[in-house]
């Protein structure tokens, strides 16, 4: 059982990464995950200390929080219970092993129920603290907390699983029809921005006219209170957990039970039934192959490896074109946000808005575009074919950094242009600098990044630690230096055209060292 | 990774919308709840037969929901004969916490019901009968509630708009009932007509109208009387109250015939909905209506349509300017000029006891909880449907639209404008809302009652609830008699003048400089920028005074500035009296009476030091500045008023030192900024920090005597009672004339508060914020003036201490029209 559960977390969380990136690749999402439970916190204090003087409001306000944590959950356990249900070289690989299929369902259970409860708990211990301290419970209080995700688990896990296989279907059907899947997602990339714009809309709107404090009214503050009811079944849990009322909880855990049951049924069924039907699959596809020119051949390659790929569509190509309106959502609302109230007084002595406005620009371009920068990771085994073919390796580079940077490029222009046309949310300087300083922002990036691939071999994986510098931390830098500087009087101008000497300084050796390394690291280069 | 860094990036906006809450920034100064009426089922006459058993009498309270009565508020009866040459005709016994009317004799008697403090009452004409009466009730009840013991009827009743003579109907009944048939009219006046079948009086015209029953063999009988109003129009609906005031050209006299209220006191309410029977709202009272139209299923008024818009008489510069200002940068939004007007009056007002409440009006339609730490209040919150949303502005430093960092205060909206000549109100209950228990919850709900003409009489009137509640410019001979004017934000009466002369530019000064020297120039020249003036000012607001020499050179320098924009021409030419006679003032903010005049600092002139403009250029977020305009020219002189006080006139307004609260009186976000970013770390900027008058009064009225400790419940405090104020900063050469007032020797002389002598001795600091403090401090006596502020205080020998007044004072003393 215990090399079954080793072999699950490997599936979960194994990578093909040496173990000093691996360990580093832990740190960064412990880092992250540290940072947003750190915002989750936050929000979530800040919330509650507003609501504090409001009968029921603080419960009702919890509820609805662990309400959604719980929707995130039962997402998370669906992502969890593929991985672990239905991975094809993992049923491949157990169907010709000598376990009992008990002992693989048990373990995959077992496994799902630690990673949910692990999550789960970091997100909601912090919550439960916070409510403690700020009602003043006692210490017991604390101690059942810790309890909390196995009672949620029971509803969230067998939703997980009831929802599991009808996923793994819809997921399998979105690979076989790519056309079909790229159409699904841009919409549901852009319903999700439309949702987005709703939601942000009330608050801007609210800001904007001063009128934020309105979420805090008595009727808004009935609205929740009464709201919470419908928040099923979390807060039948959270009367347990909170007020110590049973009277739901009995109710809850036998339906619950029953949803548990009926998802592990499904599950354990569609698991066994896809076992089965591994052993009888033959994989063979007949494909025409069209005679095009090597230049040509190369960039359609670059096209369909960025618009048929399914972690693609879903990270780079739909982000790409759903940019320049989240873009301008979020400029446009933090504008609004800063311009108005008591924010503008704090934020009038430097020329906070148009840096900001680059800022976000910067961040929003290069965090899409990172998903585009694997060029020659993703050829997988097809490096080797790179390699022996008749192009010059610089010309085959060229064309795997130059598609996706021309794209990333294109939304970039159409971003700004949006912003600076339409209702003119940033002046000609943020349009011109916006451009130009992500621009070559993005140049150093993508060189940065091809550099950290090209140092990849067998015994040392990728590593990405100055390509997340350079997108994070150098933005996020230079932007408070220039609030500084501002500060202290310097023109704005001067301001962001320090902003490209100091990224041309920083990217040169990177470009330097590319230029004069490229062809021998390429040789060397390992097929992974 | 990157998903999820997206997703941050995009929760952003969020967070800093959350971040932008700000605390609200009020003292909870909290006052006594008293009852708001008082409900019975008794007809005007009620009929009791002279036993030895006796009548239950019953009546409840109506206290304003989610807000108890304090101590004071039990409800108790009385009786008294209508005749009182005769003996006593009946008597009240309290018996096991109830009252009891026990019937002695036949007679009339006038029965009473109020709250112990008198505040609150309701009386009707008990009839004691032996064998046989008569007893005749409108079948629209009277208010019960009359100061003025005389009815009044309109000539007229409006029917589709349209004036015919009245109409109104009585019952008759007699006890036994079984003589209903013998009842006959007795004797009738010739300006009415009677059917004594169906119990219709027909109006033909003004005068008094009389009508006597009898019994065909008896000589008990029974009068029905009544004034008939020449002209006067009865008003029964909102709809005929809006038909004779506000769309109406010349207007129309009113006769209140029933009550206007707020939502809360008109309908059935059942948690926050309206009860509805038969697709109707269900009324509390037959004889109460709902002050505007409401809709229960958007929860919506229709005041958008009905109130009336009146152009601002007050100074006007300020948005003149920046109006001027927005049409070349059309990114600013216009000021309105206009202030809203709950009912517009152009006539003779009758209110007969009636309640005329504007709550629905002016009051914020939201509400939010805030704590202070240790307990919880209910703060009202202005929603986007709300029209009463405070004063223009007189002027404004930043966006007025957003955020302004100061404002001064010009004309507020009114609950009722009375504007002509002659207008007598009578009787009338105005309030502009029902508001809680802390006089800051009045911040929005505008004036009460403002006056606006020469000759208008006030009379046996009862007045509440306004931020001021009663508001007169530029009136000549008006007289407020037996009235009952109570609960303010700021002040009960605030008297002033809308003419003004403005500073002469051409004039020659001799003005004083710093090394003493004299210089002569003309004004626009002196306070032109990078002047004299500019840099004594730009001297008097970054130093700090350590000598005396300096004290007083900066002091000589500053005076003959101010002196050269004081404009003694006004003095003694009184551009408003007010006659105010045997009128009770109960619980303002700051005081009871205030003369106002307008600020005059050299900055509203000619926006000088220049250091200021410098300083504001400097808040800008891109082109956008924060101030975007530095208004000048607002630098006047505003003509004298003269305040008579007469005969019974008395303040009960005294109040805990503590509980001053002069935020009312300018509009700021400074301290709203600042304490954004020093929440829980260091104490709260307060208006006290930027305009520092509590604590100088204080000390001053400490000193004069004029402070006086006492005990209540336990707790031991200084309070002190302000009558009159004077308004400072500008020239203000008003008066008060006190020759006639009974118990005057219990006011004390004027004390003056001046704000220069206290800033020349501020004392240097070694930190930022207490240099940006001292700067501020300055900066605001640079806008308003030098001029000392002036109080008129109540001395300390408690006299009228603990005590309210009593409205039964009003009705014995009621004044005719």
């Amino acid at each position: 059982m215990l090399t079954l559960l080793a072999k699950d977390f490997k599936l979960m969380f194994g990578s093909q990464k040496g173990k000093k990136d691996r360990i580093l690749s832990g740190l960064l999402n412990i880092l992250f995950i540290g940072i947003f439970i750190a915002i989750e916190t936050f929000i979530y204090n800040m919330i509650l200390s507003k609501l504090k003087p409001y009968t029921d409001a603080p419960l009702a306000f919890t509820t609805i929080f662990l309400f959604i944590i719980t929707m995130f959950m039962i997402i998370s356990g669906v992502i969890n219970a593929k991985k672990l249900f239905f991975n094809d070289l993992d049923i491949e690989n157990l169907t010709v092993l000598p376990v009992s299929n008990t002992s693989i369902i048990s373990s995959k259970l077992i496994f799902l129920f630690a990673s949910q409860f692990i999550t789960c708990l970091m997100f909601t211990l912090p919550v439960f603290i916070s409510y403690g301290l700020m009602i003043g419970k006692q210490m017991v209080f604390y101690y059942l907390a810790l309890f909390y995700p196995i009672f949620t688990f029971i509803f969230e896990g067998g939703i997980a699983l009831l929802l599991v296989y009808p996923y793994k279907l819809i997921s399998d059907f979105f690979k076989k029809h790519l056309s079909f899947q790229f159409i699904v997602s841009i919409v549901l990339i852009f319903g999700l921005c439309i949702a987005y714009y709703y939601v942000l809309n009330i608050f801007v709107s609210l800001v904007a006219s001063n009128n934020i404090e309105s979420l805090l009214t008595s009727e808004s503050l009935k609205a929740m209170v009464d709201a919470k009811k419908y928040f099923i079944p979390t807060r039948f849990v959270v009367d347990f957990f909170l007020l110590n009322n049973f009277r739901y909880m009995l109710p809850y855990l036998a339906i619950s039970s029953g949803v548990l049951l009926l998802g592990g049924t499904v599950s354990i069924y569609s698991y066994n039934h896809l076992r089965i039907l591994n052993n009888n699959l033959s994989k063979t596809k007949n494909r025409i192959v069209r005679i095009v020119s090597p230049t040509k051949a190369l960039i359609k390659k670059e096209f369909i490896l960025l618009f048929k790929k399914n972690d693609n569509i879903f990270s780079y190509t739909g982000l790409l074109v759903a940019q320049p309106f989240l873009v301008y959502l979020v400029v446009h609302s933090l504008n609004q946000i800063f311009t108005s109230g008591t924010l503008a007084y704090y934020v009038s002595q430097v020329n906070f808005i148009p840096l900001l406005d680059v800022l976000l620009v910067m961040m929003f371009t290069l965090i899409i575009n990172q998903d585009a920068n694997k060029y020659i990771l993703k050829e997988a085994k097809n490096v080797r074919i790179m390699k022996t073919i008749p192009i010059s390796i610089y010309r085959q580079l060229f064309i795997k950094v130059a598609i996706p940077f021309l794209l990333s490029s294109t939304s970039l222009t159409i971003t700004m242009s949006v912003l600076f046309i339409t209702r003119e949310v940033v002046s000609f300087v943020t349009f011109i600098f916006g451009i130009f300083m992500s621009i070559l922002l993005l140049i150093v990036l993508d060189v940065i990044s091809l550099y950290e691939e090209l140092k990849v071999s067998k015994v040392k994986q990728k590593s990405t630690l100055v390509s997340n510098i350079y997108s994070y931390l150098l933005p996020i830098c230079y932007f408070m230096m220039t609030i500084i500087l501002s500060y202290f009087g310097l023109p704005l101008i001067v301001v962001l055209s320090l902003g490209i000497f100091v990224i041309i300084l920083l990217g040169f050796p990177f470009f330097i060292r590319l230029k004069s390394r490229v062809g021998r690291l390429f040789q060397e280069f390992e097929v992974q | 990774m990157n998903k999820k860094n997206l997703i941050i990036l995009l929760l952003i906006p969020f967070i800093i919308s959350l971040l932008s809450i700000v605390t609200i920034n009020l003292t909870f100064n909290l006052i006594e709840n008293d009852l708001i009426g008082i409900k019975w089922d008794y007809q005007d006459n009620e009929a009791f037969k002279v036993s030895s058993s006796m009548y239950e009498l019953k009546a409840e309270g109506i206290a304003q929901n989610k807000y108890p009565p304090s101590i004071g508020n039990e409800l108790v009866w009385t009786v008294v004969n209508k005749n009182l040459d005769e003996e006593d005709h009946a008597e009240i016994v309290y018996k096991n916490g109830k009252y009891y009317l026990h019937t002695v004799s036949k007679g009339d008697v006038i029965i009473t019901c109020s709250n112990a403090k008198g505040t609150v009452f309701k009386q009707m004409v008990g009839i004691i009968y032996d064998n046989s009466a008569i007893i005749a009730n409108p079948i629209n009840k009277s208010s019960q509630n009359n100061i003025d013991s005389t009815l009044y009827y309109g000539e007229y009743d409006l029917v589709n708009n349209k004036k015919e003579l009245a109409k109104t109907y009585y019952t008759i009944k007699t006890a036994p009932s079984e003589l209903i048939s013998d009842v006959e009219v007795k004797s009738i006046s010739d300006n009415i007509e009677f059917t004594l079948g169906t119990g219709q009086i027909r109006i033909l015209k003004e005068g008094h109208a009389r009508i006597e029953l009898g019994f065909t063999d008896s000589s008990n009988s029974f009068v029905i009387e009544f004034e008939v109003v020449d002209n006067g129009v009865n008003v029964y609906s909102y709809d005929d109250l809006l038909a004779c005031t506000n769309k109406s050209e010349q207007g129309e006299i009113v006769v209140l015939r029933k009550s206007f209220e707020s939502l809360e006191n008109t309908y059935e309410m059942n948690n926050g909905e309206v009860v509805l029977k038969n697709n109707e709202p269900v009324l509390k009272q037959d004889n109460v209506e709902l002050f505007g139209h409401y809709n229960p299923v958007t929860k919506k008024y229709s005041f958008d349509n009905e109130i009336y818009k009146k152009e601002t008489k007050f100074n006007r510069s300020y948005i003149d300017q920046w109006n001027e200002f927005v049409s070349k940068n059309p990114k600013y939004k216009k000021l309105d000029s206009q202030i809203n007007v709950g009912i517009y009056l152009q006539k003779d007002f009758y209110g007969n006891g009636y309640t005329l409440n504007l709550h629905n009006l002016t009051y914020p339609y939201s509400e939010m909880i805030v704590s202070d730490g240790n307990q919880t209040y209910s703060v009202p919150y202005l929603t986007s449907d709300n029209l009463f949303r405070g004063p223009l502005p007189f002027y404004t430093l930043g966006d007025p639209n957003d955020t302004p960092l100061i404002t001064a205060y010009g004309q507020d909206n009114v609950g009722v404008y009375v504007e002509g000549e002659g207008i007598v109100i009578n009787d009338a209950n105005i309030k502009n809302c029902d508001f809680g228990n802390s006089l800051s919850n009045l911040e929005y709900v505008g004036t009460t009652l403002e006056l606006d003409g020469d000759n208008i009489k006030v009379i046996n009137s009862r007045l509440a609830n306004g931020k001021n509640v009663v508001r007169a410019y530029s009136t000549n001979n008006l007289t407020i008699s037996n009235c009952l004017i109570s609960s303010s934000r700021n002040f009960l009466l605030q008297v002033g003048c809308n003419e003004y002369v403005s500073i002469d530019e051409d004039k020659v000064n001799s003005f004083t400089l710093l090394d003493g020297t004299k210089v002569s120039l003309s004004n626009k020249e002196y306070f032109a920028k990078k002047s004299y003036a500019d840099d004594i000012l730009t001297n008097f607001i970054s130093k700090t005074f350590t000598t005396e020499e300096e004290k007083q050179a900066m002091k000589n320098a500053l005076v003959s500035m101010q002196n050269a924009t004081n404009n003694y021409s006004v003095e003694g030419l009184y551009k408003g009296s007010i006659n105010i006679e045997d009128t009770l003032f109960y619980q303002s903010g700051i005081s009871s009476i205030c003369l106002d005049t307008l600020f005059n600092g050299p900055y509203l002139y000619s926006n000088i030091p220049s250091l200021i403009g410098e300083l504001f250029s400097e808040l800008s977020l891109s082109e956008n500045p924060l101030v975007p305009l530095e208004a000048n020219g607002i630098c006047n002189v505003s003509y004298p008023v003269q305040v008579n006080l007469i005969g019974s006139t008395r303040f009960y307004d005294y109040k805990k030192t503590s509980s001053l609260d002069l935020q009312g009186l300018i509009g700021e976000n400074i301290t709203t900024i600042a304490n954004s970013i020093l929440e829980n770390s260091i104490r709260k900027i307060t208006i006290d920090d930027i305009f520092p008058i509590k604590n100088m009064l204080i000390s001053k009225a400490l000193e004069k005597g004029c402070i006086l400790n006492k005990t209540v419940d336990e707790e031991n405090a200084s309070y002190f009672n302000i009558p009159i104020s004077y308004y400072g900063g500008g020239l203000n050469l008003s008066s008060v004339n006190l020759d006639a007032l009974d118990n005057k020797d219990k006011l004390s002389n004027k004390l003056e508060i001046n704000l220069l002598n206290n800033y020349l001795n501020l004392q240097e600091s070694s930190s930022m914020m207490g240099t940006m403090k001292n700067l501020m401090l300055k900066t605001v006596t640079i806008t308003t003036g030098i001029e000392p502020f002036n109080f008129i205080c109540m001395d300390n020998s408690g006299y009228l201490f603990g005590e309210t007044p009593n409205v039964s004072s009003l009705k014995s003393n009621v004044k005719g029209v």
